[in-house]
Order: structure tokens, then sequence, then C-alpha cells
């Protein structure tokens, strides 16, 4: 019997804060001179004591009620106490027992398919420091020694624990894409795995063959998509292998290594811990009354699947094209600007997600640092709908736009593709020339064989191509018309 | 001019009245600390250089005419678990006894802001664990009393430097009896406030629900002036309270006790207690009932029973947590390691003494699986059945007289063998700080030998102004205590 | 339930560990009788009625007070910096931790 994988999430989320969550120090550290971005409460100085900082808690319930969490008033911290270089208090401050976001859900689409992730908790904690093994000057530490920089140390997270309700690797990354996507929506983290503003570890376990839950091994290190999928089939093959042997999985936690591909047990290390949880006395419990939750919920906008689903509804979209227009925030107010000039929705879908996203990627930047408006954008597909331009020449528009930092007027212009430039006499003597190249067809016009009208129409694109768009189409077509009839 | 005899008020009108400088009076007492104090060693650190800058700026405010602060001149000592600006914090531990700081306790800048100059740090029991400042690697402090014994702790230079009248006004930090013990045995006045009433930001924690800091002085009219300079909300300091205070000075000019009903603890095993301690309560009912008090006798069974026992669980389980950060890497003794884990144990193995390794490891242990759910969480509870106690009391009662510690103050060196003393030597001190109530060790007298006296005042949570009205009631009767006569003890 | 614990070596090793202390063998004994006195104390405390006992939670009035959030630079750094037993450069310098990685999750030897 095929055993069932079952996956939980950690994911934690550098909250987009402008300074520590309990103390005043930057929350701009990358890149940063190490150590610069410290003071006495994020060192541990002796004396000093956590300040609670407020838009940390406004995000974590922001970000609560996009989940559908409940948010609980007099929540508390705790103390969870390990001793490791990066954790200058030896004890990391964090909800435990109270976190202030408790159940939610996120609904998640894995080919084509709903399915809807409940979620534990979500809990606010401070970041720990950064290890480094090469000094800033780039001296390479050699055998002897690491390096601490507590920049990062007390950076706000937000730790959203997921139920074991994820059956796949796809699942898995669904599920993570959404959170981040949810996140960028509502800017309280930047969501970034490269960064590492968003960081998860995956806890999996196969369900044994009378349905009860297997052995539980956390995965820690996995800093990217791709990552968390590979480690994900490879905990899966390794537990299938080790359970068709007999063995007896242990519960553990487990590092990915991805330059190897593997997850190793960290087993010697942990098994000492415990983390001697107990209530934070040097903060008293976060009030977050009723009418301040009410207050945040009003602020909250489109949801990111609200949205796919309207652009569905409204644009007449399929869930695919919708969903890569709605995955950027940006993207989606783009597209909707572009439409909103008059383009229509199905080509704007197209151009987006294909022209202007081939441009970004190539460029390497975001929409919003994007050359070309969605209006003008907007402007130059709705020419295509009036078949002003052909596609290829409105690419060829764009190109301009782009290469010779053009408006899109000036881009027409230089094209050619301004509709009705060439016309009377002029357009006579080119369509002239086209019918003498396509005496054949023309001799079936004539003759009335051309019922359908698809003989003149190819006619007419051929003149419209020769003119590179700048004849009126209409008028094309009547001097068609008057020479072939 | 022997300005070590005047109280910290007189001091500062005489500033204010341009009677003296503050330069005179400065001058005047670290000369006095610094003839006495290779003997009685209550003072580590002693920052003249900054007191005396203190000092000529004040005096050249006063000669600008400007208006101020309370403490105009006076100068002051602090236990050195206080944060000071470019002055050595050491806890009295090798851990950090090249630390200084960057910056001032926010109680520090207070006291300077109401121009109270500082002069130095006294010595502590290492991490403000012990009664006996025994356990400093500065050595013992003695008793300016008797110098056979030893001044209490952990706060015990500040007691002791009060009562040898270093200076009027000292602070000290109080866990479960560290400010009122030692001026119990050091014949001073002693008060750990209200939990939530002075900020505790700067303060070398200890334990964080626990730790009150409070004002050593000769009398109740000081205290009350060191609380107003002192109890004030602090945004560096969430725990401490944002209420308005009271004005503590105007609560000590009450001369009766018509109407107040005053409660005496029963329930202890008396045989345990000194004899003269016990008198010294019943001449103070006695006070108290010649001032128009109405005097009931009380029972606090779970107090009583518990409270030691729930102090311990919850004072070293967070212990063990605060004193963690202390790894040698950013501040404090270092030892190298051949890998992470070995550098921390040779740091805080060497950097640590032996009290208070023992107390970490108790603390680490009661936190563990297991032990938590067995010994901690009860004691959370307990701690929460002797707050109500105290609360359902003070329904009805305006404050509790008990005593401080049940002997006099112990001979240098002397182990405790007797159980039942040694649980009764926290049990009295312990409940004020686990339900955050205000208390006062009051001096009212000495025995034959010279030996103080004194009685503990409790009152409800943040009435810390009627419990200074009571104690100073009392202290008109029985007198404040006068500044210990050193050339008898040999030391001037 | 009354739980009556011991602390044996066993534990002690594993409470040493935990809290990053040393103890020489020779002082097992003194700290075991130690914390077991101190738990034998605390033995009589678990058999109270806790039935209508919440736990001690908070002692002051208000709420958790929040800072607006706003970033400060901490001007003393250097000075802090100065006295770091173990500083390098910018950084505080640790013994080799061997880590998978740049992000480095717990792993030493
Ligand atoms: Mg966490
Ligand atoms: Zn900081």
């Amino acid at each position: 019997m095929k055993r069932q994988v079952v996956i939980g999430l950690e994911i934690h989320l550098q909250l987009k804060t402008m300074s520590k969550l309990f103390c005043s120090c930057s929350t701009d550290y990358i890149g940063a001179i190490p150590n610069t971005n410290v003071c006495p409460i994020c060192l541990a100085v002796p004396g000093s004591l956590p300040l609670l900082n407020d838009r940390a808690v406004e995000l974590a319930v922001k970000l609560g009620l996009a989940l559908h969490c409940d948010i609980q008033d007099n929540t508390r911290f705790h103390r969870k106490h390990y001793f490791y270089a990066d954790l200058p208090k030896a004890y990391q401050i964090t909800q435990f027992e109270y976190p202030i976001a408790a159940g939610g859900y996120v609904d998640i689409i894995v080919e084509g398919k709903h399915k809807r992730v409940h979620l534990d908790h979500l809990h606010l904690e401070e970041d720990a420091g950064k290890l480094v093994h090469q000094t800033s000057d780039g001296r390479l530490s050699g055998a002897a020694h690491s390096f601490v920089d507590y920049n990062r140390g007390g950076m706000p997270l937000s730790e959203i624990v997921s139920q074991p309700d994820i059956n796949s690797s796809a699942e898995a990354i669904a599920y993570v894409e959404q959170i981040r996507q949810l996140a960028r929506y509502l800017k309280v983290s930047d969501g970034e795995m490269e960064s590492g503003s968003l960081r998860a570890d995956v806890n999996i376990s196969l369900s044994n063959n009378d349905g009860s839950l297997g052995t539980r091994v956390e995965i820690k290190n996995v800093n990217s998509l791709k990552s968390i999928e590979r480690a994900i089939e490879y905990e899966i093959a390794r537990q299938n292998k080790a359970l068709d042997n007999g063995e007896k999985l242990i519960q553990e936690t487990r590092l990915w290594d991805d330059a190897t591909g593997v997850t190793r047990s960290m087993r010697g290390k942990e098994s000492a811990s415990d983390y001697r949880y107990y209530l934070e006395m040097d903060l008293a419990p976060i009030e977050v009354k009723p009418e301040y939750i009410k207050k945040i919920y009003q602020s909250l906008t489109e949801m990111p699947w609200e949205k796919r689903d309207r652009f569905i509804e409204q644009y007449k979209i399929s869930l695919e094209e919708s969903q890569q227009l709605t995955e950027q925030l940006e993207i989606a107010n783009y597209f909707e600007e572009c439409v909103k000039e008059g383009a229509s929705p199905g080509k704007s879908a197209n151009w987006i997600r294909s022209e202007v996203q081939s441009i970004l990627r190539e460029q390497k930047i975001d929409i919003i640092n994007f050359q070309v408006s969605a209006s003008e954008l907007g402007k130059l597909i709705k020419k295509i709908d009036n078949r002003d331009i052909s596609n290829t020449q409105a690419k060829d528009v764009l190109s301009a736009m782009l290469d010779k930092n053009l408006t899109l007027d000036n881009a027409l212009e230089e094209c050619g593709a301004i509709t009705g430039r060439i016309t009377g006499e002029a357009l006579e003597i080119i369509i002239k020339k086209i019918i003498g190249c396509e005496s054949e067809t023309a001799e079936i016009i004539r003759s009335g064989q051309d019922i359908k009208g698809a003989k003149i129409k190819f006619l007419q694109g051929l003149v419209m191509r020769e003119t590179r768009g700048s004849a009126d189409p209409i008028e094309v077509l009547n001097i068609l018309n008057v020479k072939l009839n | 001019m022997e300005f070590y005899k005047l109280s910290a008020k007189e001091i500062a009108d005489g500033v204010r009245g341009k009677k003296w400088t503050a330069k005179e009076v400065l001058t005047s007492f670290l000369t006095r600390i610094k003839t006495c104090d290779s003997k009685l060693n209550a003072v580590v650190t002693l920052c003249e250089k900054n007191a005396h800058e203190d000092a000529k700026k004040l005096d050249e405010a006063i000669a600008r005419g400007e208006t101020l602060g309370l403490l105009a001149g006076v100068p002051f000592l602090v236990k050195d678990n206080f944060c000071t600006d470019g002055i050595r914090t050491t806890c009295a531990s090798k851990m950090l006894h090249d630390w200084i700081p960057s910056y001032d306790a926010t109680a520090i800048k207070n006291m300077k802001m109401a121009g109270a100059i500082l002069m130095g740090k006294t010595n502590m029991d290492e991490f403000a664990m012990g009664n006996t400042t025994e356990s400093s690697i500065f050595g013992p402090t003695l008793n300016p009393r008797d110098l056979t014994r030893v001044p209490g702790g952990s706060s015990g230079g500040s007691a002791a430097a009060v009562a040898a009248g270093y200076c009027p006004i000292a602070l000290g930090s109080d866990t479960g009896g560290s400010i009122r013990q030692p001026a119990a045995f050091c014949g001073v006045q002693g008060m750990k406030p209200s939990y939530g009433q002075i900020s505790r930001y700067g303060i070398v924690g200890y334990v964080s629900s626990l730790d009150q800091i409070g004002p050593i002085t000769r009398n109740i009219n000081d205290m009350a002036i060191v609380m107003d300079v002192l109890a004030k909300a602090d945004e560096n300091d969430s725990t401490c309270d944002a209420y308005d205070r009271p004005s503590f000075s105007a609560a000590v000019k009450k001369t009766d006790l018509k109407g107040k009903k005053i409660a005496v603890l029963t329930g202890f095993d008396k045989e345990c207690v000194d004899k003269s301690l016990l008198d010294a309560i019943n001449t103070t009912v006695q006070f108290c009932c010649e001032a128009g008090a109405e005097i009931i006798e009380v029972n606090l069974p779970t107090a009583n029973k518990h409270a030691v026992a729930c102090y311990y669980m919850i004072a070293l389980g967070d212990a063990s947590s605060k004193l963690a950060c202390y790894d040698g890497m950013r501040y404090g003794y270092h030892e190298d390691g051949k890998n992470l884990f070995e550098m921390y144990k040779k740091s805080r193995n060497k950097g640590f003494g032996n009290e208070v390794r023992r107390r970490i490891l108790i603390g680490t242990c009661i936190l563990t699986r297991g032990y938590y759910e067995n010994y901690y969480v009860p004691a959370v509870k307990v701690r929460q059945m002797i707050a109500d106690e105290y609360a359902d009391l003070f329904k009805t009662v305006d404050a509790l007289i008990c005593p401080i510690s049940p002997t006099l103050p112990y001979k240098k060196g002397y182990v405790e063998d007797d159980s039942a003393t040694i649980y009764l030597r926290d049990v009295f001190t312990s409940t004020a700080n686990l339900a955050g109530l205000p208390s006062i060790s009051l001096n009212v007298g000495f025995t034959p030998e010279g030996l103080p006296t004194n009685i503990q005042l409790l009152g409800p949570r943040f009435d810390d102004e009627n419990l200074l009205s009571i104690a100073s009631v009392i202290e008109n009767y029985a007198g404040s205590p006068s500044v210990a006569d050193l050339s008898v003890e040999g030391v001037l | 339930m009354i739980k009556k614990m011991i602390m044996d070596e066993t534990r002690l090793k594993e409470v040493l560990e935990l809290s990053k202390i040393g103890l020489p063998e020779t002082e097992f004994k003194e700290v075991l009788d130690r914390v077991n006195g101190v738990l034998r104390m605390c033995d009589e405390m678990q058999e109270l009625n806790f039935a209508n006992t919440r736990s001690f939670e908070w002692n002051i009035k208000k709420a958790c007070p929040r800072r607006v959030d706003s970033p400060k630079k901490w001007d003393k750094r250097d000075a802090f910096l100065n006295q770091a037993p173990v500083r390098d450069g910018d950084f505080f310098r640790v013994p080799r931790i061997i880590a998978l990685d740049e992000d480095n999750e717990l792993i030493g030897d």
C-alpha cells in the first residue's frame, strides 16, 4: 500500500517594520556594515529591557486577519532558551502558549484543484543574528573562527504554523507561494526566500498502513522553492525506503544540503534540547481590542485570491491567465489600468503575460520600473483592437519606445504606424502593384467567386503589410472594391 | 561642618540656601569614605572625578540662580548592579569585573536630574545572590554597627554606607529582601516599593517579575523625597506602570494613625525569632495604638507556609534565564575554548562564583521538562494564592507588621544550620516581592549591645504613600537611627 | 497528581549541559544535595488544592506599552565593541562553527 505523505509547514516572515521587534534599531540590515544595527537591547546588554514595536503587532494582526485567524486579546510572550552564538540573550522572545492569531486557513490551487490548508496559528517572535565564516574585508576565517553579526538579531518575524494538511511537494510549494503572495499584497513582508525574509521549515511524515500518522521529521535549511520541493521528494523516498526495509524512523530534525541533495540528521546536537519555555515577565500582555482589530480589518484591501476570481469574472480570462496577472499586485494593477484605457482584456492579458513579462525578465526589473506606462500600453493595444495597426507593428512600436526611449506617439511615427498616412493616389499605386503581383487572386474576385470575401481580405492584408500599417484598412478595402468590381 | 550627620533634606536645603556648596559637601563625604572604607569595604568604586564635575556644575547653576531639584548637592551611592555611564558595573562578580556600561540606569538619571551627586558604587553579593554581602569578589563588607557582623545582603554595601554616614541616601535592589534585610541589619531605613513603581531599566536583571529598586536612608522623610524622584513611568521599562504618582513627601507629614487599621502577623514559629525582634514588634504596636490605630492579629497561612518554596522556584528559574546572556562573547569574562560550547562553559565557570553557578543549575533544572510541570507551575499558582491572600487582607487593613529577619545580624562567616531559621530567613521578606507589594524595613531601636532592632511594614499594591505615611508616624515615636559611631568601632 | 522528583547524576549532567556550566564530579554530591533539598522544600507546595487558582501572570495594571516604529541609531556602538572580549573588526569572534551554508542553522561541532 502506498503511504500517504503528510506535511506541515512553518513559515517565518520578516515583517516590514522600520525598526526591530523589541528595540529601535533599523531593520535595513542587508548590506549594512556588521554590528551597526545594534543597541543594548538586541545585544542583550545587562540592564536592557525589551520594548514592543507597535507596527509589528499591527502587521501580525493584519496578516492574521487575511489568513482568517482569530485574533487573540491579551496574548503573551515566552522565552525559549538555547545557547548559540547568534542568540545574545540565550533565549528567544517568542509566543508559545498564547499566539496573537489562532486557527485560520489558506486556500491553494494545485493542478486546477482547490484545497484548503488549515493553520494552527500565527505568532510573533524575534529573529537571530547571523554567523559569517568570512570577514567583510574578505579574509577567510580558516579553521579557527566564525564571526557573529547581530544586525539581523531582533528583526520581527511572524511565524505561520500550518496544520499537517499538505500532501505533496506541489501543494507545499503552492502553499508557500500563496503565503508569499499574500504577504506582498499586504505589504507586511518582502517574502523573499533569496534574502531570507521568507524562510520555511518542513515537517513531514508518512502515514502508516493503518492510517495512523508516522514518525515526524523536521527539515530545516530549505532556502528556495526548489529546495523545498527537492527536500520533500528526497525525504519521501528516504522514509519510504526505510519503512520498506522495516526500519524504524526517529523523530528528529534534519538539515537539507542543497549541494548534495540530501537531508542530514542533526542528531546528537539537539537530543539534549529542552527549550524551557516560560512566560516573559519583562513584557505585559499584548492588548488588541475589538475596535483595534476592526480598524485593521477595514484597512484590508482586495485579497489576491479575490482579485484572481474577480479578474476571471470581470475580464472573462482563464484561471491560468488570471493567476499570472494577479501574482503580483503591481502587475494586476498595470493590467487593470491598461484595460481602463479601452484595451481589450484578452489582448492586454496576452501582452502583459508575454511581451511585457519577457522584457521585465530580460531587463531584470519590476513592473513599477517598466518604461512603458500602463496607459501607453493600453492605447497601443487599443490600436490593435481597432485594427489600426497589426500585432507585429505594435511590437515594433513597443521596441521603439524601449530602445529609443520614445513616447507612444513618437514611436508610432517612427515606425510609420500612423493610420491613414498613406492615402489617396499613393495608396492606389501600391494597391495597383499588389493586384499586379496577385493577378490570379484578382481574377477570382473579379469573376465573382469570392463569395465569403476571404480573397479580398487577403489582398487587404497584403496592402496593409506593404504599407506597414500606415494605410487606413477601410480605405484599402474601398479602393480594392472599386478596382476589382 | 559634620555633613555626614545631616539628612538629605538638610543638605539640599543648605545647598539651595547657599549655606554651603555642593563641592564642600561632596569633599567632606569623599573624605569620610576614604578614611573609613579600607576597613568597612562598603564601596567598590568611587567616581570622584565625575562627582566633582557634577558638583561644580551644580554650584555654577546655583550661582546663576537656577531652580534646583529636590536633592540638590546630595551625594549618593548605588549598588554595583546599577548601570552607570562610563563607570564600571561589576555586580561584584568576576564575570563583569571590567565591564563599563555606556548608559545610566533610569534611576541614576532621575537622581542626577534632581541634583543628587553620584559618588560611586557599593558592594553586594555576587549578582545579588545572597544575604550577607560575603560572596562579593571584592571581599565582605563589615557591619558599621558591629564590625564582627555582616551587613546583610545583597545590598549590604548600600546599607552599610548609609549607616556609616558615607551618604544620606543609597540605592539598592530587592528581589526577595535585598534592600530590607541589610537595612535592618545596619540599622537604617529601607524600602522596596510596589512592583512597577520605579523603572528597572539599567539594573542588571536577576528576576524580572520580582526585582524592584528602592532607597536606603536614615529617615522616612528622605525616603519619601527619593520616592518622589524615582517613582516615574519610564518608556524604557514596559513593566514600570504609567499612572500618576502622588507626592510621597506630602504623605509623610501626618502625625497620627487615627482611622488606620494595622494588622500584626501571627502563625509563624516565634521560637525561631530573636526575642529583641519580637519586642520591637510589640513596642511598635504600642506606638501605633498610641497614635490612634486599630490593631488586629492576622494569620496568612499560604504565605507563611509556602512563600519560600514558591520564591525559590520563581527566583531561581528566572535567574537561570537572565544570567544566560553571560557567555563570554560580547562583554564580561572570557576564556577561549576549542568550540563554542566549551568557550561558554569555561567563561561561565570561571566568571561566576560558586553560589551563582549553583543557583543557575537549580534554576535550569526547575525549568526542564517534568520539573517545570511539577514544581514551577505549582509555584506560579501558589504565587497567585499568596497575592490573593494579601489582596484580601488589604481590603480591610491598611498595613501589616511583621519581622524582617528572624535574627539579629549574623556573625561573619556564620552558616545557619537550623532549617527552620533558614526558612524564616526569607519568608517574611519574599512575600512582598511575590505579591508585588510595597514594604518598608523600619529601624525602631537598638539592643543594649547596640544591634539594630526593626520591623517590617507591608501595604497594598501601589499604596506606597500610605505605607510611607504610617512608617513616618512610627518613626516619630521610635526616632530615626543616627550614624554609626565609627570611632567606637575603631574605624575612624 | 503529586509527583515527587529528585535530581540524580544523569539529570545533573543534562542540566550542566543545558546551562553551559561545568562542575567537577567531586562537587556533584554537594550540588545534588542542595537541589534535592530545594525540591523537598517544594514538595509540600504541590499538595495544595489548585482547583480554583489561576497562575500568577502579571503584576502591573496596564497592558504592554507599544513603541512607535521609528528607527534610531545607537551612538555608543564603538565604545561597546571596544570592550568586547572577542572583537574582530566589526564582528564578534567565536570558535569556528561548522555550518552547512551561509545561513547556518544550528550546527556546530
Ligand atoms: Mg519559532
Ligand atoms: Zn537594537
